[in-house]
Order: C-alpha cells, then structure tokens, then sequence
C-alpha cells in the first residue's frame, strides 16, 4: 500500500507551493509527522510533515519547483521496493516565470511577435450607438405591453409622460378608440386624432390579462444533463493539444524512468510550449468545459464542394471542408451568439463580429488564428481568407489581432485521419469546435437500408458558465443542418 | 509539579486519555487539512491540553462551556463525540453541527458546550448571559467561559466582567494565555504586561494565575473557582499560562518567535509531565497507558474514516436553521 | 375598544409577557428607576422588581451579549437598546452572534430575544441621535424586523414578538409614541410579514413603514386634493418583508415610489423598488421612484433637518416628477 503525499494546503487561499528542499531522500525512512520537505507557500518556508509513514519510495517534484496544492509530490509506501510506473502521477509541469496575465490571454503570440494589447474593438462600437438611441421610443413596460397586445405602433403615439414617455394612458386611449371587431394596425394614427373616451374598466382587464403572459424561462432541466456529461468526460484532455501539434518531437518530461536524474535529463519546454500549458491548464481550470458531438452526413456537402471549386478555378479559388464549416459555423453562431460570447466578470460580452480561428500546426508548435471578420464573408471570401491566414502562419506574419482577436474557433484534423477528438477552448472563447475526417461509413437511412455516406464525427465543446448542454445540442445540430443542406450555406 | 496523591487511578487514566486524544485528534486535523479534506481556517490546541481537560474534567452535566475558536480541545474534553467532530471539521452532514459551522464553531447543545465562537471576545458577554440565565432560574450550575489574551483588550472583556461581578453571577472567566494573540506578544498588546489576572480585580472578581501546563494545578484551582462560584459569591478568574506549540493557524508561519522558545515550552509539555507524574507515583502502568495510546489511535482512525466516507449535506438543508421556521416570505 | 398612545400599547404589550410568563424579563439602559428613556417602561420597577426590570450599565454590547446568553439557557429577554444609534456598539452581538447561533450550530441553539430600541430622527438630535438602520438589520439572514407605525401594530407585533423563536429588532420611531388608535380589548396578533394597504387607490402605490407609512398617507390626502387616489401600504415588518401585498398593488396602479427615513443611498426602499420592478416589470407604468433621506448627516438646525427627512410635500414632488401626476 501506498500513499500519496500532496502539495500541502496551509491556509485556505493557498493555490500553489515551491518545494524548495526535500529534507528525506528517496529510500529512507518517514514517520507520521516527520519533516519531509521545506514547502515555499506565498507566505513562507513552512516544513511540511508526513502524514504517512513507511518508506519515501518515491519524490516527484524537483527541488524548486512549484505545483498546485493537492498535486501529489512523493509516494510513501511500506517497503522501499523501487516504484516503477505504478503510481503514475501527472507530469510534474514546472510553472513558468510569472509574466503578465494579460499576455496568457492571447497564447499563441510567439515569441518574436510584438505583444500589442488587446482592445478587441470594443470601445469604438459605443459610437454609432448614439443615432439608434435618439429613435428609441420611449415608453413605459405597461405601455409596451398593451401596444403588443393591441397591434399598436408605439412611434404613433404622443407620450405624454415626464419627457414624453407613453405611459399606459396614452396607449389605452388608442386602445379605447379602436373598433371593437377588427383592431387593424393601419388606420390607428387617423383614430389617434378622435378624442377616446375616458373608460376605466377595460384598462384594468387590459392589464389582468397580460399577467397571464409569463416570459419563459429558460429550459433549465438541461442543465444536469449536461452536467452529467462533464462527469463521463475522458480524462487527458491535454493530449488533444499535443497531438494537433503534430511536429512534436520532444520527449515528455514525465516519460522519464525512476532512476533517472530528473533534473540532467528534464528537456525545458520552448516558449510556446510554455504558452501553451499555461493557456490550456488556464482555459481547464477556468472553464468548465462540456462536449456535445454528432455524426454529419456530408455527402451533399462534398459534391457542393466539388461543383464549387469547379465554378471557381477560374479564379484560382479553391473551397476546402473546413471552409465550408467555417461558413455553417457563422450562420450558425449569428443565430446562437452565446457561442460566439466571452465570459467576463461574472457577465456575458458578446461579440458583434464573428472571427472564426482556426487552430494551425506550426513549427514551434499549435497557434490558433482567426479569420477577423469570417461573419460578414460569403464562402468564397472565407476560402480566400483561410487559405492567405495558412500561408501567413507559416511565414509567421500574422496581425496580433488575428493571433488574439478569434471568437470562436474551429480545429480540424481531419486531414489526420482522426475520427473524433474533443478540443480545449482557447480563452476569452466559449466554445471550440473539433471536427474529424469525412470517411465513408455504413449508416441506416431512413429507409432502414444501409448505405454509405460520407460521414464526419464533430464535437463541440463549451464554456458551461454561459450556456448548457441543450443549447449546446441546438447549436451543433444547426451546424449539422446547414453541412447536410449545404445550398442553405451559400445561399 | 503537583502531587497526584488525590487522584483515584481511573481518572489518572482517564486524563491521560482525554490529553492524548485532543493532541492525536489535532494532529490528524493538521494532516487532513493539509490534504484539503479541512477548509477555512484550523487553530490547533496542541500544547494546551491541560487547561481544558484539567478545568472541564470538574465541571457537572448541568454547567456550561462556551469558548473561543480554538475550540476542539474544549469540545472533546466535554465529551463530545470525536466522529461528530471531526467530520463537522470536514463539513459533512454527519458533523456536530451538519457542517454548517466548521472548526471555529462546533456546538453540543446537550452536553451545555454552547459553542466554539470565532469573533475574538464575542463569547464572553453571551457567558455572562449564560450565567445570568442560571441565576435568575435559580439552578445550581456555573458556566465556564475561555478566552485568550487576544481577548482582553476587546472592549467586551471589561463589560463582561463588570456584569458578572455586578450581578454576582456563577462564572469562572478562564484566560488561556499563550502569549500571543495570532503573532502579536501580549507584552506588545496589554498595557498592564503578561500579568492580565490582576486586571480582575479591579472589577472586585478574585483572580489567580495558574502554570497551565500542569493538569493537576489547572484542577486545583477549578476546583477552588468552582466552589466559590457555586457558593453564590459571584465570579472568579482564572489565569492559565500555557503555550500553544503550533501556529495561530494552519497558515501561520510562525515568523514571530523562535524555535527555541518553543522547544523550552516543550519541556514542560503537559502530557508528558503529567505521564512522568503517574508512572513515578504507582497511579498508572506503562502497560496501561499503552492501551490507552491505543484506543485512542483507533478512535481517531474511526473518526476520520467516518468524516471522510460521510456525504457533504444536501443542497436542501442550505435554508434550514436560518429560522425556527422556514417562512417562504 | 380602546383608544390609546403606541407608548402604552408597547408598555401593554410587556406588561402582559410579564405577567404570562415568568421567563421574560426586561434589560436595558435605565428602563427601571429612571422609568424609560421614553418613559414606555414607566411603573415598571416597582411592579416586577429589580430582578425583571434590570438598568443594565451603558454597556451595549455587553449587556445585548448577555441577553443572548440568558435566550440560550431558556429565558425569554427583552433587551432595550436605548436607542437604534447605539445599537451599533452591539452589532458584533447581534450580527455575529445572535443571528448566527441557530444556523451555526444547526437547530441546536436558538435566541428567541427581542430587541427594543428607537429609530428615527426629527427631534433635532442631530447627525449621531438621529438614525434609522433598521434596513441594515432587515438585511442579515437570522433577524427579524418590525417596524409599527400604530398602536394596533405596536401591540399586536410585539405579541408576535414574544412567539419568535429568532432574535426579533423591534425599531420603535421616537415621535410616533404620541400617536394615538384605536385598540380591541380581545386579544390578536399582527403576523410578521403581512403588510397592511391602509388606505386604496388606483393611481399610485406609496410604501412605507414606521413613520414614514403616516408621510404616506399625508401624501395620499395632498393627491386628493389634486383629484389622484394613492394606495398606501404600510410594510410592518421589514423582516420577514412582504412584497407580495406591494407587487399586488404596483399591479394595479402600475406606479410606486417607496418612502423611507434614511439615507436614500443603499436604504431599504431600494431593495422593494428593486422588488417591485423585478416582480411587477410589465405593470410598471414609470420608473419605480424612491423618496429617502437626504445623504447626509442629519444637521441639528430645525429648517435644515426638515430638509433632510422626507415630509408629504416631497413625496408629492416625487409623484409628480416621475409620473407627471
């Protein structure tokens, strides 16, 4: 029997610790409350005490290293057999130097890129706000109410509340004035003029009858289904990330043998390595994520694809599968903006523009740039943009806005031949969509035949502070519709 | 060191078991805290066991407690249930107090222990109260009141003891000094310096201060304390000096002081003094005092096995006690 | 049927839980020989005796902690605060300690305790003597509140008062003692948490509560005279806090302006606009309007103070400028 020693918690807003000296080597004798290791929290060198005792089989985190309290750093057991891979804890990460957080907010940025701060656009939008507010009708919700009820067009009527608001009054004298049978909209502003008579009684039953309209609440039963998902989640997130950066070819720290010298062997992690585990551990810890994933028959879809590029090799345009998910995907973000929203102090902030990024292997390692503006692109336009984003990636001249600006993304290895995958979100985003090869499969029609379509696996992931897992399902199913009919994409 | 001459053999074991399971039951909190199984704060009594189970041994069933929030050495020497403590310290439905109060506040409403309180001196005018109600109902019981040296300079002290003294009420004020209020020394906190006891008598209250590092000078001066008390001649108050070996908390580094302050308090350890006594008077066996190491392992083991495998509460309960009656307005 | 002053409808009130119930006794700040700040506990030494009617020293936090102590032990105490201002020497009591112990300890403890102690200003006492926190303690879980505006009210809340089980905060306003109705001979009891519509009307809703409930009515009687008839709703309790009977009227004259004594900045009266807008929204024919104290420190001189406390003639204002009535 084993047991696990933890980076111990020592006060209840510790997060993380140093191990700064072991105080047993590995292989000697611990007690129930001897000092083990000298622990650096953010108040200070605490000694941290066994709350096991055998033998110290095993240290797995070095000297200097700091780990999130709970992380198991050293295995006790009750012999000092060797361990081997028995009790294979997660690789102990060492945390990089503490930079400014603003920075984690766009990963991807690499090293050589100037690091410009992202203002996402959001300030200048209060602009032409101003024009659509002085044409606001202002009016009471009473007064909002009945003229929904009454076929009225509030812009019709005179308010004649403080600052001309429309109270309930003057709807209701319209109201009063209308012909019993029919309430047509048209001819109201002519019998506006003829003077209502002051009639008491049908203004309150006017206002009794809407009680009976109650808003709909939103459908919360979902909630716990979803929640239910998280639970039967597959465990290595993580290795989602490290398999799209398929030019990996460093070893893994924490493939490294028990005997080994940690430390001589330890292969530091690159820039954007390091970006990257602080990104993902960010956007896991941060994010409850959830996953939704469906079948898509894009047998429609492939031969749209081929008459299109026939249409446009003229131009030297060519539209690729993921271009044409990028397009279902702005229908369908337009239609469930949420997943195009950034989750922000407790809030929702969404966003006007739909900038789709596309996560892209690179040299160093994965980047997920966004094609800024893919809501306003016909297909065509997204193709061109996709395929100038790749070649600029590759050249490493990308804007800061499009490594930071993406709203949503979409990653795609379908070129790998993977089937299905789930993707982390890449923060501020909410939702990631991760799409597998189109493959030909065996699937029952309607009909009850087996037929072979062209089928591909997608799976969405979502931020579950800002939606669940029903409107996760409506959002994918509306990208599934659009793939299967896929005239309705550029249409 | 007092002589143990007046002790029957099965409370020598008895207090020896009462000490040694507070320190095991500390310990094993320390651990489970540091596992993240406790949350919040955790002030462990480690050190101090003497005082609560030298003065609560002489209490009766009808008496009260009421103490600070370093409060599981004063829960358990009342005899409340280890299990109900440590898994109310783990927040689970099975706790004391449902896991709504945590370790700053455990409550044994049927053992009169009315609670750990965990706004420095806050205990100490609802003590008094406690001893007014006793009063007025004509019982014949006294109510136990601990505080800290922290306490002292909070306003509410020297209301209490005017209270108490002014209406003769049956309290026993017993100070637990250990000479720091979290990582402040009390000489840099008291005018009057270490010496707070005298501060009692100018509220007309007898005072004594007492090595509370011994158990059988902690029961001397109980029993004394009690016996005015119950007497009906109004408050007494009780000094403890006594040290607490770990930090103010979980958290506390323990900058303030050095290590070697700590280790001469160490010498004096009232478990250790109190075993030496003991054995050298013929009152216990080393045979016997390791059945009792034993049992009380086990009774620690059961106790954290069962606040580990009970359930956390149920959302429901989170409405409930707020009021005697749950009001839907 | 009587017609008596809240004074002897309080000292009633006591005099009756004296008399019932041998646990009840009353402790606070020269309410013996002194015979009340505001003389409500007039006699009341020489009927029940020192032990009963305990002066306690100018010591609020000690005295209100030791009136928990004696809840917990059975006894049923009612503490007297002097006054709502002073309260806050024993807020570390009440807060911390009273309203805590049942939820803490899980049912186990329960301090069924009334705190009586005097709210308001407009006795030219200036910024320290002139005070109105009952909002703040409506607002802890744990407390009840009540807040009688009649002598009807005073009696038959603190008739309840004494079945709480929970600390009760029983504000009593410093000029409404005067105040006189009319009272049954037959026992009642007024429930927490049913406010009363004193009077109706279909174009405006004005709340209220404790002295600010009869601003409203004055208020009522100015619309009158303009031809609007207000409905006035008295709350009672601010704890538990009946928004049901409000939202039920706003519903019906689809205009509220709540009307409250202190500092209009964080007050009560903000917590039932926002009640009622989040209950009544599409009933609402204006903005849910709100008349409180002006925010700052109550000023001794006469004129300034008037300034500063809501009277009829603001109320009105507020009406009109927000409704245009």
């Amino acid at each position: 029997m084993t047991t696990e020693l933890t980076m111990p918690q020592m006060g209840y807003d510790m997060q993380e610790g140093t191990v700064i000296r072991w105080l047993k080597a590995e292989g000697s004798n611990v007690e129930i409350g001897e000092p083990v290791a000298e622990i650096e929290t953010d108040k200070a060198v605490v000694e941290f005490e066994s709350y096991a005792e055998g033998v110290l089989q095993k240290i797995l985190v070095n000297e200097g290293t700091t780990v999130p309290v709970g992380e198991v750093i050293a295995i006790v057991g009750e012999d000092s057999e060797v361990l081997g891979t028995t009790a294979e804890p997660e690789s102990p990460a060492p945390v990089a130097e503490p930079e400014p957080s603003e920075e984690e907010t766009h990963a991807a940025i690499p090293l050589g890129a100037a690091s410009v701060p992202t203002t996402d656009g959001a300030e200048p939008s209060d602009e032409p706000e101003q024009p659509a507010q002085s044409q606001r009708v202002l009016a009471t919700p009473v007064a909002r109410q009945i003229a929904v009820e009454a076929g009225i067009d509030l812009a019709s009527v005179e308010g004649t509340g403080p600052g001309g608001r429309i109270t309930k009054d003057d709807v209701q004298r319209i109201v009063d004035a209308m012909p019993e049978p029919e309430p047509e909209p048209e001819p109201i502003e002519a019998q506006a003029e003829v003077e209502p008579e002051p009639e008491p009684e049908p203004e309150t039953e006017t206002v009794e009858a809407q009680a009976e309209v109650e808003p709909e609440p939103e459908p919360e039963t979902e909630t716990v289904e979803a929640e239910a998902e998280i639970e039967t989640e597959p465990e290595p997130e993580t290795e989602t990330v490290e398999a799209q950066a398929e030019i990996e070819t460093e070893p893994e720290p924490e493939t490294e043998t028990v005997e080994a010298a940690v430390d001589e062997e330890l292969v530091p992690l690159s820039k954007m390595r390091q970006q990257i585990a602080r990104v993902t551990i960010r956007s896991k810890s941060e994010k409850p994520h959830f996953y939704v994933n469906t079948d898509v028959d894009m047998t429609a879809a492939m031969e749209l694809r081929a008459q299109i590029n026939q249409a446009m090799a003229a131009d030297g345009a060519r539209a690729t599968v993921n271009d044409l998910i990028i397009a279902a995907s702005v229908i369908a973000l337009r239609r469930y903006p949420k997943f195009n929203a950034y989750y922000e102090d407790g809030g929702i902030r969404m966003n006007d523009d739909v900038n789709v990024g596309v996560a892209m292997a690179v040299e160093e390692g994965l980047i997920l740039p966004a094609i800024v503006g893919a809501g306003d692109m016909s297909l065509k336009e997204i193709a061109q943009a996709s395929k100038d984003l790749s070649d600029r990636a590759q050249q490493g001249t990308l804007s800061p806005d499009e490594y930071s600006g993406g709203t949503f993304a979409i990653s795609n290895m379908g070129m790998m031949g993977v089937t299905s995958f789930v993707a982390i979100i890449q923060p501020p985003q909410s939702a990631v969509l991760a799409v597998g090869a189109v493959q030909k499969r065996p699937v029952v029609a309607d009909d009850d035949r087996i037929v072979v379509r062209q089928m591909m696996t997608s799976t969405l992931s979502a931020d579950h502070r800002i939606v669940d897992g029903a409107e996760g399902a409506m959002f994918l199913n509306e990208i599934k519709d659009l793939l299967e009919n896929p005239l309705s994409i550029i249409l | 060191m007092k002589a143990a001459v007046n002790l029957e053999k099965t409370e020598v074991a008895e207090f020896y078991r009462r000490m040694l399971l507070i320190r095991r039951f500390e310990e094993a909190s320390a651990r489970l805290y540091m596992q993240s199984l406790i949350g919040g704060f955790l002030h462990l009594y480690i050190g101090e066991e003497a005082v609560a189970v030298g003065a609560i041994s002489l209490l009766e069933p009808q008496d009260y407690v009421i103490t600070h929030y370093r409060d599981h050495g004063h829960a358990l020497a009342r005899g409340m249930d280890p299990k109900a403590c440590m898994a109310e310290l783990c927040g689970r439905a099975t706790g004391a107090s449902g896991g709504k109060g945590g370790s700053m506040h455990l409550f044994d409403a049927s053992r009169h222990f009315m609670g750990g309180h965990a706004i420095v001196g806050g205990q100490l005018p609802i003590g008094v109260g406690i001893g007014l109600g006793i009063k007025m109902q004509g019982k014949n019981a006294a109510v136990m009141i601990f505080f800290g040296d922290g306490a002292v300079n909070e306003g509410e002290f020297h209301e209490s003891m005017n209270l108490a003294s002014l209406w003769k009420l049956p309290v026993v004020f017993f100070l637990e000094n250990n000479l720091y209020g979290m990582g402040t020394h009390v000489d840099k906190t008291h005018a009057a310096g270490r010496d707070i006891y005298n501060s009692a008598e100018y509220y007309k209250i007898p005072a004594v201060q007492i090595d509370g590092m011994d158990l059988l000078e902690v029961r001397e001066a109980t029993t004394e304390a009690l016996r005015r008390v119950r007497a009906g001649n109004g408050p007494v108050f009780i000094e403890a000096m006594t040290y607490r070996y770990r930090g103010h908390s979980m958290a506390d580094p323990v900058k303030y002081r050095e290590n070697s302050e700590v280790e001469e308090w160490r010498i004096n350890d009232p478990i250790d003094r109190f075993k030496a006594l003991a054995l050298e008077e013929g009152l216990i066996t080393t045979e016997e005092m390791e059945a009792i190491q034993k049992e009380v392992a086990e009774v620690i083991a059961e106790a954290i096995d069962y606040a580990k495998e009970s359930p956390f509460p149920e959302l429901e309960v989170i409405h409930n006690n707020v009021y005697a009656h749950r009001t839907s307005k | 049927m009587a017609e008596i002053v809240i004074r002897d409808a309080i000292a009633n009130g006591l005099r009756e839980a004296l008399e019932a119930d041998e646990r009840v006794f009353l402790m606070g700040e020269d309410i013996g020989a002194y015979d009340g700040a505001y003389a409500v506990t007039r006699g009341f030494l020489d009927s029940y005796g020192p032990e009963r009617i305990r002066d306690a020293p100018i010591a609020e936090s000690g005295f209100v902690g030791a009136g928990i102590g004696a809840a917990l032990t059975g006894m049923r105490p009612v503490v007297e605060i002097m006054t709502i201002n002073f309260s806050l020497l024993a807020m570390d009591q009440i807060i911390n300690h009273a309203a805590k112990l049942r939820y803490m300890s899980n049912g186990q403890l329960s301090v069924p305790m009334i705190i009586r102690t005097v709210t308001g200003g407009g006795g030219q006492l200036a910024a320290t003597h002139s005070q109105s926190f009952e909002g703040w303690y409506a607002s802890v879980p744990g407390l009840r509140v009540a807040v009688p505006a009649t002598p009807y009210d005073a009696l038959g809340l603190l008739r309840a008062s004494f079945k709480q089980q929970d600390p009760v905060i029983f504000a009593e306003h410093s000029l409404l003692y005067g105040v006189r109705g009319d009272v049954p001979d037959e026992y009642y009891e007024v429930p927490f948490g049913s406010a009363a519509v004193r009077r109706h009307g279909a174009d405006v809703t004005i709340v209220g509560y404790s002295r600010m409930a009869r601003v409203a009515l004055e208020a009522a009687d100015r619309l009158a005279q303009k031809g609007r008839e207000a409905e006035v709703i008295d709350l009672r309790t601010l704890s538990p806090l009946d928004i049901e009977t409000v939202v039920e009227s706003v519903r019906k004259t689809n205009k509220a302006v709540v009307v409250e004594e202190t500092w209009r900045t964080g007050g009560f009266a903000g917590e039932v606009a926002s009640a009622i807008q989040e209950e009544a929204f599409d009933y609402l024919d204006g903005p849910v309007a709100r008349v409180g104290g002006l925010d700052v420190p109550t000023p001794y001189s006469l004129p300034l103070e008037q300034a500063t406390i809501p009277d009829a003639a603001r109320v009105v204002g507020q009406i009109e400028s927000s409704f245009g009535l």
